[in-house]
């Protein structure tokens, strides 16, 4: 099957943890307010849509968003709630095709290639599907093309409650005009290398040679931005994942300034969470391909230090740390986090010629 | 400018200099073909910056001048003209007009100034020979080329010249295959130049009659080949290839010989039940039998037995069985001798009479 013959849409649900509380309490649908911890610590997961015209956003923190908007209302969130109405948005998706792939709790990829509903229109099965969703009180949007990639930057074309479909003849041209940040991968550190050497949107990109991207981004980040760029996204919509990696990570109840209290929230909190996340019993018998310790510093900046290696060691963790906390000059530490990545099952089977 | 020809005598060097011409354009005059007229020849070019073709055409009632039109649609125009008809061919301000019959073709044109030349290069080694032993040197090879792997010099194919000796060798880093050729041209400088992916394609459809003369012009950047009034110009992958010789396997002790239809059925039958996606087939090695196994996701399973040349250990390893066909497709002669080592070594594969060209594959583990 030629890869532009298939239908990819992503569905993603609008502000949907607001959304979800709003089903439980319909007085928040008229009043702005967030999802997230609202104390000193805390953070916005989601902002309804009247709380963000003052330009509250994910991720902020709680006292700023605060400052923003001072009417402002905080509800906690509560995951379980959310998993379990994410678990109902899928079923219902499952109703149209079973080639569904939950990209995360909000979002959703489907394959209807083979989807012979409403004379195979994936236009329109995506309208029924919106339509279903709405009501049970759910806005979505959606993205609708030949790949994974551009079906996603489309469903943001008419966020909130709409759908944009880019045909495959025109996904070139549509990658043409966006801006790079718009490219899932290019984060703030790739987009300034990338703008400071005349690379603004796609079409520079599709003009480039790989190896010039290769130099600024690095062997396999340059030849995906360059491979994505030309339109070439060949990922299949995956129904049964297998687990990439396992993380944990707590913001401290109090900023930590001495290597000893992080060293000792590792010891006692995380690591043995991460154990118990991983689902062995000791650290030796957990195959890996990388670990990591992320530290999130006072003013909100954060690094991360990791290292390849095939066995999980806690004691690499104490390293990675100890190297982390380096860098934090003068900062006190607000959150710590750790994670693994977990080796793809596949990839032991075929053996590799000793090129190099 | 115009031009008359009969649509035969256009059709095929329009889709030879059509191969080289993206669909997806990102710079729209490359999806254009180059047309320049000159005395009672046209000259016909098409471009993707990477590769470049371009065909000659002998023509009448001819006026001189050049533009550019869109490729694919002007090949399907003249494809889906009756055979034996006459094409007039004219172009003024920003249209091209195609006439035939009672026929006629109005398409948008883009001017032949901005239509992208490579640059002048010089070549450094030169070298003629037919088009046999080219075809011959990358049919033998081309299937184990990466494709689109981030190793980008991998992507493409190594020419090597050797003494008299002009070789090819393409890997994915999974299989290796390699080919050589004396072409009785004494003194050839060494010289390993990777060419594209694309170009090896492109190249491979032109050479279509063996026994026309080819010349071949390689140089820093570029390599050039000439056959039939056809010249092919590719662009070199800037890169290293990984040496080759390293990886050719030493000192296998398990010599088999099979015969090659019946390993290859035998192989593309157990293939039918394999994982759809990592193809695994377990090769079991004793006196005188090998026996190949493949099951599924789905428990089902494919058992096959064949009788070979084996006398030694038993040996039980894993393949991916494409990988297998693969070569046994483009291997010529009616054995084929395997060498192994262990389950963890690649296994060597060759004709039993000619080692012309080596085929080695990485086990999987099962």
């Amino acid at each position: 099957m030629s890869f532009t013959t298939r239908k990819i849409a992503l569905l993603d649900l609008d502000a949907f943890f607001a959304s979800a509380e709003v089903l439980r309490d319909p007085s928040l649908q008229h009043r702005p307010f967030a999802v997230g911890g609202g104390g000193e610590r805390g953070v916005v997961a989601t902002a309804n849509y009247l709380a963000r015209q003052f330009g509250v956003r994910s991720a902020m923190s709680g006292a700023y968003a605060r400052r923003l908007c001072p009417d402002l209302h905080f509800v906690a969130p509560d995951h379980g709630y959310y998993r379990q109405l994410s678990r109902q948005v899928l079923a219902i998706l499952q109703e149209f095709t079973d080639q569904v792939e939950p990209a995360s709790i909000d979002e959703f990829y489907l394959d209807l290639t083979a989807n012979s509903a409403f004379q195979g229109s994936a236009s329109r099965t995506l309208e029924a599907i919106r339509e279903r969703l709405r009501a049970i009180g759910l806005s979505a949007s959606a993205g609708i093309s030949c790949q994974k990639m551009v079906a996603k930057i489309a469903s943001e074309e008419r966020k909130p409650d709409g759908q944009y479909v880019v045909p495959p003849d025109q996904v070139v041209d549509y990658i043409a005009q966006l801006t790079l940040k718009r490219i899932p991968g290019v984060g703030p550190k790739s987009l300034e290398r990338l703008n400071l050497l005349g690379f603004y949107h796609g079409r520079d990109v599709q003009q480039a040679e790989v190896t010039q991207l290769q130099q600024i981004l690095g062997d396999k980040a340059g030849w995906l931005l360059h491979q994505r760029c030309l339109g070439n996204d060949p990922r299949a919509v995956v129904t049964e994942r297998v687990r990439k990696s396992v993380g944990v990570e707590e913001t401290l109840r109090h900023d930590l300034f001495q290597l000893r209290g992080v060293e000792q929230f590792l010891d006692e909190t995380l690591l043995p969470q991460l154990l118990k996340r991983l689902g062995c019993q000791r650290w030796q018998e957990t195959a890996i391909k990388s670990q990591t310790v992320k530290l999130k510093f006072t003013d909100f900046q954060q690094t991360t230090v990791s290292r390849t290696g095939s066995k999980a060691s806690p004691s690499l963790f104490y390293q990675l740390l100890r190297e982390a906390w380096e860098r934090r000059e003068q900062r006190g530490v607000r959150l710590i986090g750790l994670s693994v990545m977990l080796p793809d099952p596949d990839d032991y089977l075929q053996l590799e010629l000793a090129l190099e | 400018m115009k031009f008359t020809v009969s649509r035969d005598a256009l059709l095929k060097p329009l889709q030879v200099v059509s191969g080289a011409v993206e669909r997806r354009h990102t710079i729209p005059i490359l999806s254009n073909a180059l047309i320049q007229v000159s005395g009672d020849e046209i000259r016909l070019t098409g471009t993707d910056l990477e590769v470049e073709l371009v065909a000659r055409c002998a023509v009448d009632k001819a006026v001189d001048g050049q533009v550019t039109v869109p490729a694919k649609k002007f090949l399907d125009i003249i494809r889906s003209l009756p055979d034996g008809a006459t094409v007039e061919f004219s172009a003024a301000e920003d249209k091209a007009l195609v006439r035939s019959g009672r026929s006629k073709f109005s398409l948008a044109t883009l001017p032949a100034e901005d239509f992208p030349n490579i640059d002048d290069w010089d070549s450094d080694i030169q070298l003629v020979t037919s088009q046999t032993i080219l075809k011959g040197l990358i049919e033998a090879t081309h299937f184990s080329m990466a494709n689109q792997d981030v190793r980008y010099y991998l992507n493409g194919m190594l020419f090597e010249t050797d003494a008299n000796v002009l070789r090819t060798v393409a890997t994915d880093g999974h299989r290796l295959a390699m080919s050589s050729c004396a072409i009785g041209q004494p003194n050839l400088t060494g010289r390993q130049v990777i060419v594209p992916r694309k170009g090896v394609m492109e190249l491979m459809r032109l050479l279509d009659s063996p026994d026309s003369e080819i010349k071949i012009a390689i140089g820093t950047n570029h390599v050039r080949v000439e056959t039939n009034g056809i010249s092919f110009t590719s662009k070199l992958v800037d890169g290293r290839f990984p040496d080759y010789r390293r990886v050719l396997p030493q000192g296998g002790d398990k010599v088999v010989i099979a015969d090659r239809e019946l390993l290859k059925h035998a192989c593309s039958r157990a293939a039918i039940l394999s994982n759809e996606k990592y193809r695994g087939v377990r090769v079991s090695l004793s006196s005188g039998e090998m026996c190949l196994t493949a099951n599924n996701p789905e428990q089902e399973t494919a058992e096959e037995i064949i009788e070979v040349d084996y006398q030694g250990d038993s040996l039980e390893i894993g393949f991916n069985v494409s990988y297998l066909i693969d070569v046994l497709n483009t291997v010529q002669g009616s054995k084929v001798k395997l060498t192994l080592s262990g389950p963890d070594a690649s296994g060597l594969i060759e004709d039993s009479e000619d080692d012309s060209s080596l085929y080695v594959v990485m086990p999987m583990r099962l």
